[in-house]
This record gives structure tokens, sequence and C-alpha cells, in this order.
């Protein structure tokens, strides 16, 4: 048995004196071999079983792609980009192409743009569903998290009807989309699925929204203020929860959200809770605005541009010009910065997560108090998105 | 798309950026389209011109974008800021010179708190120096091998590196300029 | 002194039906491990299970696109599992790089670096597609050609000199020590 004074003199020789060792402190890596992290590593001082420190230890997702876009041709890249979020693919293609669109001017066909709308509401209701069942995951509520892998399931098989696949569609393409609808069974699916989720909220309210579990766990925890939230550039559901009605939808129209009624949800509280109970109401407004959307129907007319140029893609040219376009996903405003100077790649890519506002120094200041039970609820309640933060 | 609404749409915008122009005679503006504005800034005056954005109800910063332009010699920073107050999107861009040593900017993490994550990056994939971010040399992204040679950079061989790193691939060698994946 | 290699196939059959799962999301494969383990796909009749801590699992699921910093973690948890334990790699990446083949942060061949039973090809790979990987594993587990642990064991030096040439001597050591100095005392701000 060796004396404590000697332990801490051998650490103090190694230099790793990182903490007075008579105290209840220790470091904890948390992550990214963590089922609440997803690839993701926050170093924590600990107190006992609160955090004094944290620091976000990012970059285990980087692969590089704004250097990759830049060796691959305009259309070739859409296949790379969308790897950027994985649980909602559709967004950083549509940004992508939104972006290449305005650079070369193109007005994307009517029906194109209800396809990309469709398809953009869809893909916020399944990451809405994915949200549910990795909080109610996190929170103990498993029921929960069984039936919203389940109903994001019904919306992954439409998904593969309209683009040939689950995960990664590569369907929105600059100029419109990939293909058309498939047939009109596939919009009848739709509403049935639509009208299926719809009736299905109750039950998720019954579950972990109304559940004094949730409220206990939630309350109070993790809060944050309107003018915090602002300057650290937090976006979507996070700054909605302190009282910010800023959504892109509505601040910066898109596609055919114009067109759409829809609320943006606004709470003050700014706390987990807050935030969760915001992703629950804003799942009802998508589930509606894909109503309306099933109600106005498709447009007729083509789903591409028709471009002599498009015959030959990998020799398609795109002019000298830059844009910047962003689109609301579920985590927040996502946007991509293109430049172009008149080859067939592109000259620089940026695409903006949302996570990396409130992944880093936000979660950061939000952890410091916090106890180790709940780094997971904050984790999941910024619905934090580390492949967005790495790209 | 909405680049083809033009004309008498984008006066909120003018308004905006002559407004701005007014107090920060020193730099350039014009509107993009609609609810898009940019200006061009002198480097040393960024501070200044961020500080006067930030009065005048800029209140989002989404992203510091440099891009490289090795022609020029220089790498361009844009600030690209959403004001919730105005609707309206703006880009700040600035040109530093691309040198190692030269590629220094003051951080404005104290104007906007999120561009200490911003710089970080910014940082570690260009080698922009921000004098002022004590988390500069804190480990980002980028792991250790990679720590000095700045991957998004335009000079930055990435077949040969890979190769080099990897030690594979027979479809390395095909001619670099002409494949399409 | 029992002879348990009698016992081997009786061992053999029941590691089969319960492997555990180490939840390491190590890529973008991860999204499709909860709809595996959910009421849809329900991986848990196999009797698998994610489980929380390596030192209780028996398979490790390489989850898509392994990046070096993310490969040190790899291998540290892979060496944490008690034997026997099997890999199985899921998607193109970790097999050749995929779409990645000319990343310069993303692993080409994963089995330089750690051996694997099993891969999975496709991007990403269907739900359906990973169980067959799932069943062709408890196939070689039952016939005893699922040895990645024991080649792991022999071939270590090859192993080692591959994560030595990528990461450099002593990256274990500097991985420990990289986050020292930012956790020794405040700096000022």
């Amino acid at each position: 048995m060796v004396a404590q004074s000697e332990l801490i003199k051998e650490a103090r020789e190694n230099g790793m004196d990182l903490l007075p060792l008579d105290k209840d402190t220790y470091e904890l890596f948390f992550g990214p071999q963590h089922m609440a992290t997803e690839n993701f590593s926050i170093i924590l001082k600990m107190d006992g079983h609160r955090v004094v420190e944290a620091i976000a230890n990012p970059g285990f997702l980087h692969r590089g792609f704004e250097k990759l876009a830049e060796f691959r041709p305009w259309h070739t890249n859409v296949a790379l980009l969308l790897r950027v979020c994985v649980p909602e693919s559709d967004v950083p293609e549509t940004i992508y192409s939104m972006a290449v669109d305005e650079i070369i001017g193109w007005e994307v066909p009517e029906r194109a743009q209800w396809i990309r709308t469709t398809v953009l509401e869809m893909a916020r209701v399944s990451s809405y569903l994915f949200w549910i069942m990795g909080l109610s995951f996190k929170l103990g509520v498993y029921t929960a998290g069984q039936w919203a892998a389940a109903y994001r399931e019904r919306l992954m098989a439409l998904f593969e009807q309209l683009t040939g696949a689950r995960v990664y569609h590569i369907y929105t393409i600059p100029g419109g989309v990939r293909r058309d609808i498939p047939s009109d069974r596939w919009l009848h699916q739709l509403k049935d699925t639509v009208e299926y989720i719809k009736s299905k909220l109750p039950d998720f309210d019954h579950l972990v929204f109304e559940n004094y579990i949730t409220f206990k766990r939630m309350e109070g925890i993790g809060v944050m203020n309107k003018k915090f939230a602002l300057s650290e550039g937090v976006t979507g559901p996070n700054l909605r929860a302190t009282g910010v009605p800023y959504d892109v939808r509505r601040a910066d129209p898109y596609l055919l959200y114009p067109e759409l009624d829809f609320e943006v949800p606004v709470l003050n509280e700014g706390d987990a809770l807050a935030r969760a109970l915001i992703r629950r109401f804003e799942l009802e407004q998508d589930l509606y605005i894909l109503e309306q959307l099933l109600d106005m129907g498709p447009p007729s007319g083509p789903y591409q541009v028709s471009d002599p140029r498009l015959k030959n893609l990998p020799r398609f040219k795109v002019p000298a010009g830059d844009a910047f376009s962003h689109v609301e996903s579920t985590k927040g405003d996502f946007g991509a910065y293109v430049v172009s100077d008149g080859k067939n790649k592109p000259y620089r890519v940026q695409i903006r997560g949302p996570s990396i506002a409130h992944g880093i120094r936000v979660l950061e200041h939000l952890l410091v108090g916090s106890r180790i039970a709940d780094v997971p609820v904050i984790l999941m309640s910024l619905d934090n998105c580390p492949p967005d933060i790495d790209r | 798309m909405a680049n083809g609404q033009e004309g008498g749409m984008s006066m909120r915008e003018q308004a905006i950026v002559d407004k701005i122009l007014e107090k920060a005679p020193y730099a350039e503006g014009k509107v993009r389209r609609e609810r898009r504005i940019e200006f061009t800034v002198p480097a040393e005056r960024i501070r200044d011109f961020l500080t006067l954005l930030k009065k005048n109800n800029f209140e989002l910063m989404l992203q510091i974008t440099p891009v490289d332009w090795p022609n020029d010699g220089e790498i361009e920073l844009i600030y690209q800021i959403w004001s919730v107050t105005h609707r309206t999107h703006v880009m700040v861009r600035t040109r530093i010179p691309r040198e190692l040593e030269k590629a220094r900017m003051p951080t404005v993490k104290d104007i906007y708190p999120v561009a200490e994550t911003y710089e970080r990056d910014a940082h570690d994939f260009f080698g922009v120096y921000f004098e002022g971010n004590w988390k500069m040399e804190m480990p980002w992204i980028l792991d250790d091998t990679e720590q000095d040679i700045y991957p998004l950079r335009k000079d930055f061989d990435m077949l040969q590196y890979v190769k080099k790193k990897y030690k594979i691939l027979d479809r390395f060698d095909e001619n670099k300029d002409n494949y399409v994946i | 002194m029992v002879d348990w290699r009698l016992f081997e196939p009786l061992f053999e059959f029941a590691r089969k039906r319960s492997l555990w799962i180490v939840s390491f999301c190590t890529g973008c494969g991860g999204i499709e491990m909860p709809p595996l383990m959910t009421s849809r796909y329900d991986l848990e009749r196999f009797g698998m299970m994610a489980n929380p801590a390596p030192r209780m699992a028996d398979l490790f699921l390489i989850t898509g696109y392994v990046t070096p910093k993310t490969l040190k973690r790899i291998i540290i948890t892979y060496e944490l599992q008690p034997d026997p334990k099997y890999v199985m790699a899921h998607g193109s990446c970790p097999l050749n790089g995929g779409v990645y083949w000319d990343s310069y942060n993303a692993i080409k061949h994963l089995d330089k670096y750690i051996p694997v039973d099993v891969v999975i090809a496709g991007c990403m790979p269907r739900p359906e597609a990973v169980m067959d990987g799932i069943n062709k594993i408890m196939e070689m587990i039952e016939n005893g050609t699922a040895d990645s642990w024991k080649r792991y064991k022999e071939n270590y030096e090859w192993y080692k000199k591959n994560q030595d040439e990528l990461f450099g001597e002593g990256w274990r050591e500097r991985e420990a020590r990289r986050w020292i100095p930012w956790l020794m005392d405040k700096k000022e701000e």
C-alpha cells in the first residue's frame, strides 16, 4: 500500500497534478464512446457529481468536406455534402442546390419547388421523431422511443419510394430534383402517414411531454437567456425557446414557404424543458405544413430546369460568383456559402452547421454547475449534432 | 427563386447600407439582392466596423468564411452576420496577406462571443492567427499530424498527402486534372 | 483438471446467441442503429443489445467511416474488450474509403489497423444488410472462423507497426497527455 502523500508527490513530478488531489475533484472524459454523445467528446472537471468546467472536444467526424468539394464536379457534390447532417440529409443538399441555383440564376420550376418543400418537411418530421426517440431513451421512457422509431420508419419507407434510399437520398440537385414523384399513390400514402403520426401525437404527450418525470428532469436545467443566446449565435428551436421568434422560413422565406400558413412557436423560459416543448410544437406545425402541401397538390410541369448544359454533367460549368443560402433545419439555421470561379468544380464551399454555435461554447457554459446525470439531457435538449460541427 | 425579385424590392436594404456607410466612410457597401447586403472593409478597421454593426442590431454571427486566393496572395475573410431585427444577411469582406506570419487578424470575440469558435476553425484550416483569442492553440478538429499543414488552403496537395499518409493506391496515379468521379 | 476445449462447441453456441455490441457510433451508420434496435427490425431477438461499457461487449460495430482521431479511440476500446471479440465493419468507408477515398482525414483500409471479421458493403447499408451480416457472423462464430481476436494477438507487431506509422510512435501517451496543459489551471480570459 502506497501512502497517499507519495502518490501526490509522484503525480506532481510527472506533471499530473491537475486539480488539488485532496479534494473530491477529478477529470472525466465524457465520450466519444458514450451512448449520449454520438462520437463527440466533452472533458469535464468534476467536483463530486457537479461539473466545474467543461471543454468540448470535437473533431472525431471530420472528413474535410470543404476540401473534397473542390475536387468534385458540381452535381457530384450533392452526393458528398449531404453527409454533413446525417439525421436530416435533405437540408445540406437543398442549401447547396439553392446556392448553385442562385449563382447560375436558374428559376426552379414550381413542381420542383413543391417537391423540395415536401421533402424538407418530411425530413424535419423524421428528424423530430428521431429526436423524440433519443430524448425518451435518455430520460428512461423507453416506450415512447420505440414508438417514435416505428413511426419514423413509415417516413423512411416513403423516402425510399421517392428517392430510392433510406438515409442518404441524393435527391435535391441544382436545378430541381433528381426524379419525379413516383405516382399519386405515393401522395395518398404520405397523406395517410401524416394523419397517422398526427393521431399519435397525444400518445407522445401523454408519455413524454406531460410526464412528471420529464418535468422533474428538465425543468430549470441549462437555462440561457435571450441576450446570451443571440450573442452566441444560437439558432433554431434553441433560440426560440429563449423568446426570439427567429425562423428562417419566416425571416428569409425560400421555396414555397411564403405561401404556407404556420406558426412559429416561442417560449420564454430558455431551459431544457422549453427547448423540448418547442420541438414538440414544431412537429405539430410541420405536420400541418405537410397537410397544406398535400391539399395544394404538386403543380404540373417539369421537375427540373431544362438546360442543354445538363446533358454533360461532368463538364457542366457554373459562372463565376458566390451565394449564401440557408434553410431552417430542426437543429437551427443551416447555411451554405458557395464560391464559383467559372470552372466545372466549386472554388469553395462552406457549410455552416447550427451545432457549431450551440455545441461548443453554449454547451460548455450550460454544463457548468449541472449534475453528471444532467449532461446527456442537456446535450439532447440542445440537439447537438456532431457531424455538422466537424464537417 | 428569390433572386428573380428585383427593382423596388431592395429599397429597405439600400436604406440600411446608406445608414451604415454614413457612419463608416472607410467601408464600401452594396445591396446584392433582397435581404442580402455586403460590405468591403480594410482589415485594420474590422473591429470598428463590427462594433458598429452590432450597435445597429446585427445580432447573430453565422460564420467566418476564409477563402484562399493564392493568385492574389491573399486570404479573404468573410464575416457573415444575420440581423434578426432587419431580417437581412450581411457579408463583411476583408482581405489579409496569405503568408503564415502575416496572416493575422485582431479577434472579434469580445464583440461577437461566438466568433471564438469560428476563429479557432479558421486557424485550424487556414492558418489565420487571431490575436487576442487565447483558445487559438487549443486542440480543435484536426489531429496532431495535420497541425501545421492547413488543409483547406489551395496549395495543400491533398492527393499526394493521402497517398503518403495512408500508403495507397493505384487509383491515385490517374491524371489528377481530369479525373471524374 | 477439466479440459475446457471439450466444451468449446457449447460455448460457441452460447456466444453466438448473446452478442452484445459496444455502443460507439463511429460514423454516419450510427443513424441506422436505433431503427435496428427498436421495434421495426428488433435486433434483440438475436440476443443482441447495445451495451455502454466495452468491458462487457463481444461485438464491435464500426458504423461508417473512421477518421484517424476516432481510430485511436477504436483501438483503445477494442483492446479494452475481453476475448473473444468480433468486429463488424459497416459500410463501404471502412472497407476502402468509399466516397472519402481521397479525403485526408478518413481511414482507407480499416483492416490494416484492427482485424475485421465481417464487412457489410453499401452506403448506407440497409438494416436488412446489417442483419444479414449479423447472420453471417453468427455462422462464423459457430464454425469457429470468426477468429479476428486471435489474429490480432498473433500479428500484433504488424498491426502495431501500421498504427504507429499512421499516428507516430508513442501516440497513446501523447493522446493521454494532450489535454493536460488545458486542464492545469485557469487561463486569464
